[in-house]
């Protein structure tokens, strides 16, 4: 399934050595640069940079290219007086609700499939082919079922998130050793304590992944979400700089976006740590 | 699969439209939701005026479109972050940031830019299959295993042969995992683009017309044809992975 092959993105940052590069181009990179983090900021700069000097330059009018400074100062002005601040915080209680109601649907359906071999192969096939339905595809449909009011940002991400987190849950369940459970049997531990200390524990690391995913997933969602329909939340402030022609605005919201995107991801995989401590 | 999952697969979906019909049809369902009786209406008056087959072909025009411009800027764009040290960390971190940003972010600005054409959602299409494509074009190349750059050291392999006989192998698996994520998202992608800047066409475009003229079985046809593009694309991806990773390519575990 395709949800299962998504990945976060990996940390990594192994220096190359498949390749041989010349030592003098090494050397002479690294006078200049000083480190590693030096060099990785070239890119960004030199983009601001052509970006200024478009902008001086009249190359593309400040309607549709503001400045960089005027980006910035938009962006100071909407944190200071607290616009960012609301709109930020009604899209993170969207993602967190819909996930909330959309993961525990997925933990319901999870576990019914991994658990009845009949069950899995009675809805299992509908779930798949519910969940090849890209999740914006539902948008559509959901507006004529329940407007365009909060429920549609929540449900919408619900959708989205139920299918990761039912099939990390549901890959979690077959994947439990066989000795636990011959484990379990010997000691005859059977009922809810199979249940809480045998099946959940071995399930909870797919758990954890799915969730995840569903967090990263819904947040790019409801960006989606809030532009189509919406009167408040950070996909609304877009809107409202476009139909404004401030691309000011904009620009800030995105770069809003990318920074809680990155905390997002940052908090889901120090929590995931936390919580499987005991993996390693 | 055997005759009795098949059955058992169909069950559940049959017993829901049955239910479905049967208690639209008493009125306890509200007329606004449609029934199934509506949405079988509705694929064949839209199957006999051509209405699907315009719809679905300029859908998958513009996917196939936008997927080609993100593979091939795509793997280049993995090559060159990982052909050394200094292009990796010149361009790595920018790459990363960027990545972190939701891409229908991108959508108000690509349409002040663009205005809402067809270059606008292909570059949206594209814009958005890059990162899978690029990062695991980066991690293949990346992940090249010891063995084989010791076996290439002993054996003093000439570098055009050694990019051809092991690092390309080598990363295939996963340029061709990063192809068939792009393709995924190339769908959602552009159902997205549809919704989001469309011009009356494609299969997203149609979908929103049902919702505008509340015609619930047109919707839903919408969303079964969803469905279908999304299985063929899974049914292509695994085609792919077929030809193009030969046995014996990739990490040895």
């Amino acid at each position: 399934m395709p949800q299962l092959t998504e990945r976060l993105p990996i940390s990594d940052h192994r220096a190359p050595n498949n390749i041989n590069v010349p030592a003098t181009g090494k050397i002479f990179f690294h006078r200049i640069a000083g480190n590693d983090f030096l060099l990785g900021l070239y890119l960004p700069l030199s983009i601001l940079l052509l970006w200024q000097a478009a902008v001086i330059n009249s190359w593309i009018p400040p309607q549709i290219l503001p400045s960089p400074r005027v980006v910035a100062g938009t962006l100071a002005e909407l944190v200071a007086d607290g616009t960012l601040f609301e709109h930020t915080v009604i899209s993170l209680w969207r993602v967190i609700s819909g996930v909330a109601i959309g993961g525990f649907a997925g933990l319901i359906l999870g576990f019914t499939m991994g658990l009845s071999r009949h069950a899995s192969d009675i809805i299992g096939p509908t779930f798949r082919a519910l969940a090849l339905v890209p999740k914006l595809g539902w948008i559509p449909l959901l507006i004529l079922l329940v407007g365009i009011d909060e429920a549609l940002k929540v449900v919408s991400i619900a959708i989205g998130a139920a299918v990761p987190v039912a099939l990390n849950t549901l890959q979690g369940v077959r994947n439990i050793p066989p000795r636990y459970q011959e484990t379990a049997k010997v000691l005859g531990i059977s009922g809810i304590n199979y249940f809480r200390k045998i099946i959940f524990p071995s399930t909870l690391p797919g758990i954890i992944t799915g969730f995840t995913l569903a967090f990263s997933f819904g947040w790019k969602a409801l960006i989606a979400v809030e532009l189509m329909a919406s009167s408040e939340g950070l996909g609304f402030l877009m809107t409202w700089g476009r139909q404004l022609f401030q691309l000011d605005i904009v620009m800030s919201t995105v770069i809003v976006i990318g920074v809680i995107g990155f905390l997002l991801d940052r908090f889901l995989l120090l929590l995931s740590n936390r919580l499987l401590y005991w993996l390693k | 699969m055997t005759y009795t999952k098949i059955i058992k697969g169909l069950l559940f979906p049959l017993l829901i439209i049955i239910a479905w019909q049967h208690l639209y049809d008493n009125g306890s369902l509200p007329q606004t939701l449609s029934a199934p009786s509506y949405i079988a209406d509705a694929f064949y008056e839209n199957l006999s005026n051509g209405q699907i087959f315009l719809h679905t072909t300029i859908s998958l025009q513009r996917m196939m479109i936008g997927l080609l411009i993100a593979i091939i800027i795509g793997v280049s764009l993995g090559i060159l972050m990982s052909s050394s040290a200094i292009t990796n960390k010149l361009f790595t971190p920018t790459f990363r940031a960027f990545m972190q940003i939701s891409a229908f972010a991108w959508i108000p600005i690509i349409s002040v830019w663009f205005g809402n054409s067809e270059t606008a959602r292909i570059i949206f299409i594209a814009f958005v299959c890059i990162f899978p494509i690029a990062l695991n074009t980066y991690e293949g190349f990346m992940r090249t295993p010891v063995a084989y750059k010791e076996a290439v050291k002993v054996l003093n392999i000439s570098s055009t042969k050694r990019i051809r006989l092991i690092f390309i192998p080598s990363a295939m698996p996963s340029i061709i995992a990063g192809i068939e994520l792009g393709m995924l998202y190339a769908w959602l992608a552009t159902i997205g683009a549809e919704l989001l800047m469309g011009n009356g066409f494609g299969v997203g475009a149609l979908m929103l017309a049902g919702q505008e003229l509340f015609r619930m079985d047109v919707v839903f046809m919408g969303v079964v044809i969803c469905s279908i593009i999304g299985f063929m694309v899974t049914l292509l991806s695994s085609i792919l992975q077929k030809v193009f990773i030969k046995t014996g390519s990739g990490a040895i575990r």
